[in-house]
């Protein structure tokens, strides 16, 4: 992967939402880092709003869509961005078969903390599909056939 | 390019012409090259029901006509009046009809002047008037003409020889030009018809001093005449001058004569028969005016696919008089649809009038549904250019412009409902609610949705078509005529 995707990820998920802790830097966020678990999480809340909306515009054929059919869609991929995210980062945190990070040196702290993140994760993208979301569907909407009047 | 002129004399050619243009409106043309149909009406009674309606969708159509850019389906067929074509057509208050001299307001015997012959006492004119009297009964003589001849084609006889003197004829004449045709529609058992065609025929055929008869007396010439197909109820005061039971009498005297001074002669080169006996509808009893309004018959189509077949067939024209009659497959005296006609004209008819039925069923049934939710109908869209905005707002279904759409639309609504009550009865059409629209058409089941919605997604589809975005009729109009067509072939109903 790319280490300017895993710097620009890593920023977001560990500087503007404070998922970080100097205490775990090794063996978790390094491994994190290294593993381009980053850039997967911001894979998940980029293309996945993004699939979705273009779903949403470009194959739903359902012509008196109104406003709240949107808004509805909007908290779907919310949800599945949340979900998605929870899912792929407990299965990669838990399942991982890197024994220094899941066993965390011993240290009863860290293992707890490590089991907290993947909520923390999915809160995070559950936060910025909502903005990819709404930017995306403004551009989107532009060559929509059917919906290009949605949200307004 | 040619033009067509129709000449609807009476009631029945009036509304023979009503059908004709709710054809042109469902996207039916005429074959060989007529670019234009010039529909002229002789009915000396002005204030005719059926005149006026007719009058009015002709007027319509018209002006609906003129604001759709290029009209390749749906009011494809030009329809233009005379004075429309000599360019005068603002000084003319009623452009589609021949104005006869002398009828507005006078009695007969005011338009023979019998009163100036009985005013000199000379054993002369004295002879004069006991022979008028001998051809005229006194209600003959004091029968106003303005509401037509009321049944007696004696009177008409008189009267409609004064066609060719009025100005509307001369402009006829000076519109003409080499490869127009005539297709004449009268009755035969009424008054104003069945005097009105011989006059007129022999006055286009042989009348060298017309303008343009050089032009006018070879063209071709095509007539449908109406044999009896309604008869009139009963008023309880019992029927005054027109007799229903005099009908078929009337028709075979007055059929003895064309066969004898036309067909036998040739004078004419396609002529149509058509009528019906036995299971006909009782209208309700007028002796013209605005009472005057008979309700759409089945047989008054058939004549209007009798001038598409005249335009179809006008190279099989040679020396000899050719005589059709019209008929259909299947005898039923109740509920004719389109399976019930012969092929060539289930395959005419059928798909336009169908797509057109289900396209005026929209707009006063579906369209509530969609109108500011469906993208087609929205023209404020934020963050969307002008060119993605519909010209097919709330403003411009409650225009004026989108007006005349409507009332035209209620005229053909109108006309369906009519022939489906009278007898025998067309029809073809199921009654419909918008969620399921295309149920519409009898003995054709739809497959998948039957609602509107697939109309209102093909038309959001459309909306930035740019060859559709000229003008909102030509939008609304043009859209209409794809999306329905696109869904209905889908859906197996045409």
């Amino acid at each position: 992967m790319p280490d300017f995707l895993s710097d620009s990820f890593g920023f977001i998920y560990d500087r503007v939402f404070e998922i970080y802790s100097e205490n775990f830097q090794t063996p978790v966020f390094q491994y994190f880092f290294d593993s381009g678990f980053y850039v997967m999480l911001g894979m998940i809340f980029i293309f996945v709003p993004l699939l979705l909306m273009a779903a949403f515009y470009y194959f739903c054929k359902y012509p008196y869509g109104k406003w709240w059919h949107w808004l509805l869609w909007f908290f779907i991929i919310i949800i599945v961005v949340f979900g998605w995210t929870f899912g792929y980062a407990n299965t990669f945190i838990l399942n991982s078969n890197e024994q220094e990070m899941i066993t965390c040196n011993g240290v009863q702290e860290c293992s707890d903390y490590i089991k907290g993140l993947p909520l923390e994760y999915a809160k995070a993208n559950a936060i910025l599909s909502l903005f990819v979301s709404f930017i995306g569907s403004l551009i989107l909407k532009r060559f929509s056939k059917i919906q290009t009047h949605l949200p307004f | 390019m040619a033009k067509l002129y129709i000449f609807g004399i009476g009631g029945t050619g009036s509304r023979v012409l009503k059908a004709l243009t709710m054809l042109f409106a469902s996207g039916i043309k005429l074959d060989n090259n007529f670019d234009t149909v010039v529909p002229i009406i002789i009915d000396p009674d002005v204030a005719n029901g059926d005149l006026n309606r007719t009058k009015n969708i002709l007027k319509l159509y018209g002006e609906i006509r003129e604001k759709i850019n290029q009209p390749n389906d749906f009011y494809q067929q030009k329809i233009q009046s005379v004075s429309n074509i000599l360019n005068n057509g603002s000084a003319n208050t009623n452009p589609f009809e021949l104005q006869i001299k002398g009828t507005s307001d006078n009695t007969f015997q005011q338009y023979l002047d019998f009163g100036t012959m009985s005013s000199v006492q000379s054993d002369a004119t004295k002879a004069d008037q006991e022979f008028v009297k001998l051809l005229y009964s006194n209600e003959n003589l004091e029968a106003n003409l303005n509401i037509g001849f009321k049944g007696n084609p004696n009177m008409g006889s008189v009267v409609l020889n004064q066609i060719i003197n009025s100005s509307d004829f001369t402009n006829f004449c000076q519109s003409f030009q080499v490869g127009d045709a005539i297709f004449i529609i009268n009755s035969i058992f009424g008054g104003t018809g069945a005097a009105g065609f011989p006059l007129l025929l022999k006055n286009l055929r042989g009348n060298t001093n017309i303008p343009n008869a050089a032009y006018i007396n070879p063209s071709i010439i095509g007539d449908i005449t109406y044999l009896p197909y309604f008869t009139l109820a009963k008023p309880n005061d019992g029927y005054k001058t027109v007799n229903p039971n005099t009908f078929d009498e009337k028709a075979k005297i007055a059929l003895e004569y064309y066969n004898r001074t036309i067909i036998n002669q040739n004078e004419i080169n396609f002529i149509y028969f058509i009528g019906n006996k036995g299971n006909t509808n009782a209208e309700t009893y007028a002796e013209g005016n605005s009472a005057q309004k008979n309700n759409a018959h089945f047989l008054e189509l058939a004549g209007a696919l009798a001038i598409i077949d005249f335009c179809k067939n006008l190279s099989l024209s040679d020396q000899n008089t050719i005589v059709k009659e019209f008929g259909i497959e299947n005898d039923k005296t109740n509920s004719i649809t389109f399976e019930d006609l012969n092929s060539a004209d289930t395959e005419l008819i059928s798909q336009p009038l169908t797509k057109f039925k289900i396209y005026t069923e929209y707009l006063s049934k579906g369209l509530n549904k969609s109108l500011n939710v469906s993208r087609w109908t929205k023209s404020k869209i934020k963050l969307v250019p002008n060119t993605k905005q519909s010209l097919l707002d709330d403003n411009f279904f409650s225009s004026q412009e989108f007006g005349l759409i409507k009332n035209f639309n209620e005229h053909f609504t109108l006309w369906c409902k009519e022939m489906e009550i009278n007898q025998p009865s067309f029809s073809p059409f199921n009654n419909i609610i918008a969620d399921n629209i295309f149920e519409i058409r009898k003995n054709k089941k739809p497959k998948g949705n039957k609602s509107c919605r697939d109309i209102d997604s093909e038309n959001c589809r459309m909306t930035d078509d740019i060859e559709l975005r000229k003008n909102s009729t030509t939008m609304l109009i043009k859209m209409f005529s794809k999306s329905i067509e696109k869904t209905a072939k889908k859906k197996e109903i045409i």
